[in-house]
């Protein structure tokens, strides 16, 4: 009877140690759990819903873009799963691995077609970071038919439009979206671009130094929300960057002046 | 309390027992991950590139995620500083600014851009046309002295020359103005006086006096007349009627120089 007495004490300590390893590192187990699920229930549609959880850029206990991969991968066993190569497509992306980027979202856009719009925007933005501008403005535009007043689609559509060389075009674009977002940060610093590109230095430096004034409200949430499937805790980051852009740009356009300035002098 | 420690007290066997299950579970934490993991730095936040003149360009990827499609149309309203009111035209949820969804016949507006043998057609006729057809605000408009109506559907319509100007819409008439005078204003008992008055804005006018010997009256919005002999003190009124519907009057007297008799 002590013996049975003696493995008592040990089971209550063990429980008391693994509730204690589930409190402070409650991932490994998270984890164990699910895969234990999936292997007993392998389905694509499971899969998707796994891969959707780590693809989560909001909360950052749970974006994991490998496991959310591994998950996708086994999604796309189904290609009737409407965003399943879509997701594929933006992790690739996000990896920098453009051309597979590229390849798998063309093939959710020969699956799905216009039924999931924003894939041509993914499109053309795997398209713009290769440098084929052209290709990107097609694919934003298309977009742009289903969702005319999508800032950021109008500031990308923009951003190509300026690699492009064709300046005007991008402030069309950009003054269209600031209609009805005057106070954004991303349409204001590319309308300052298109106006220095146009030599209009006088009306850039108006725009900048409202971009500036726009850009120091954007916090980590807002910013997370701009550039979702990128790693929450990479958002400080992203932050400090774009507002060092802004700067950056006010600075080149204030000097530009100055320049001017000492010439007609 | 010394029953339970005794029960408590754990034998060598069972310590090494517990030991071993600590260093598995420690094990199983390392090959799994740890709740602590290194931050990811994708291809985005490495972006740097740079406009021909060297500004440097900033493209988002807000419509890219499979559940934001369509809320890169959201106003974020509330910040570190609070919120603020939603813009005309949107509504207000939780956090952020709502617009409408697009009007059924944006696919109408004319379309010009495009990718066309191998080389980028603009596509700036697209926004101009969706918006002028779309997004105009029904509103007045002065152009010079002119007042136009602009629609919805951006179509502006002549309405009225404004007489008197146009800021917003015609702007009224201004209120009456004027003079009556009398040349001269001292005469000899049954002299005649020149009376004159002249006035702006005004839509009828009359000139009355106040002498029971004589019977001097008369309207126009100027004019000049002799009075009748005046033997003593005129007063001459004019009374107008402004254009605004506002009115307006002044007066003038014709004083008898007196005669003295010697006694």
């Amino acid at each position: 009877m002590s013996w049975v007495f003696g493995w008592w004490k040990v089971a209550v300590a063990m429980l008391v140690l693994v509730s204690g390893a589930i409190l402070i590192a409650p991932r490994p187990f998270i984890y164990a759990y699910e895969d234990a699920r999936f292997a007993l229930d392998p389905s694509p549609s499971r899969a998707f819903e796994y891969g959707e959880k780590y693809f989560n850029a909001i909360d950052p206990k749970h974006y994991d873009v490998v496991r959310a991969e591994y998950f996708f991968e086994k999604a796309a066993r189904d290609q009737s799963l409407p965003y399943v190569n879509h997701e594929l497509a933006r992790i690739s992306f996000l990896k920098g691995d453009f051309d597979l980027a590229l390849s798998r979202i063309n093939l959710q856009i020969s699956l799905q077609g216009t039924s999931t719009p924003n894939s041509y925007y993914i499109r053309g933005l795997i398209e713009g970071f290769r440098g084929d501008y052209a290709s990107a403005a097609r694919d934003y535009e298309t977009y742009l038919h289903t969702d005319s007043r999508n800032w950021a689609a109008i500031n990308d559509y923009a951003w190509v439009l300026l690699k492009a060389n064709r300046p005007k075009d991008a402030l069309v674009a950009v003054d269209w979206g600031l209609i009805y977002w005057p106070q954004n940060p991303w349409l204001l610093n590319s309308r300052a671009t298109a106006l220095f590109e146009m030599g209009r230095w006088g009306d850039a430096h108006e725009a900048v130094v409202a971009a500036e004034a726009a850009v120091a409200s954007v916090d980590e949430k807002a910013w997370l929300h701009a550039y979702p499937g990128n790693d929450p805790l990479i958002a400080a980051q992203g932050v400090t960057a774009f507002k060092k852009a802004v700067d950056d740009n006010m600075h080149t356009i204030e000097a530009k002046i100055e320049v001017g300035k000492k010439t007609v002098q | 309390m010394e029953k339970f420690s005794r029960v408590m007290r754990l034998e060598k066997r069972e310590i090494m027992i517990l030991a071993l299950s600590a260093l598995i579970l420690a094990g199983f934490t390392l090959v799994y991950g740890n709740s602590h993991r290194t931050a990811v730095a994708s291809a985005e936040t490495r972006f740097v590139e740079h406009s021909a003149s060297g500004l440097q360009l900033v493209p988002a990827s807000c419509p890219s995620s499979a559940h934001y499609a369509g809320d890169c149309g959201w106003i974020p309203r509330c910040g570190p500083g609070g919120c603020i009111p939603c813009p005309s035209g949107t509504t207000a949820q939780g956090d952020w600014c709502v617009p409408p969804p697009p009007p059924l016949g944006y696919s109408q507006g004319s379309y010009d851009g495009g990718y066309s043998q191998g080389s980028y057609v603009p596509a700036q006729s697209y926004y101009q046309s969706y918006y002028q057809g779309a997004y105009c605000s029904a509103a007045y408009f002065c152009s010079g002295n002119d007042l136009y109506y602009k629609n919805a559907s951006c179509t502006d319509a002549f309405v009225q020359h404004c007489t008197w100007g146009c800021s917003g819409g015609c702007l009224p008439p201004p209120p009456p103005t004027g003079n009556i005078t009398a040349t001269p204003t001292l005469v000899h008992s049954g002299d005649t006086s020149e009376i004159k008055w002249t006035t702006q804005y005004t839509a009828s006018c009359t000139v009355a006096e106040n002498n029971p010997e004589i019977n001097d009256a008369w309207t126009g919005t100027s004019g000049t007349k002799t009075s009748s002999g005046l033997t003593q003190q005129t007063k001459y009124t004019l009374t107008c009627t402004g254009i605004d519907g506002s009115t307006f009057t002044d007066s003038v007297t014709v004083n008898i120089i007196p005669i003295w008799q010697e006694q």
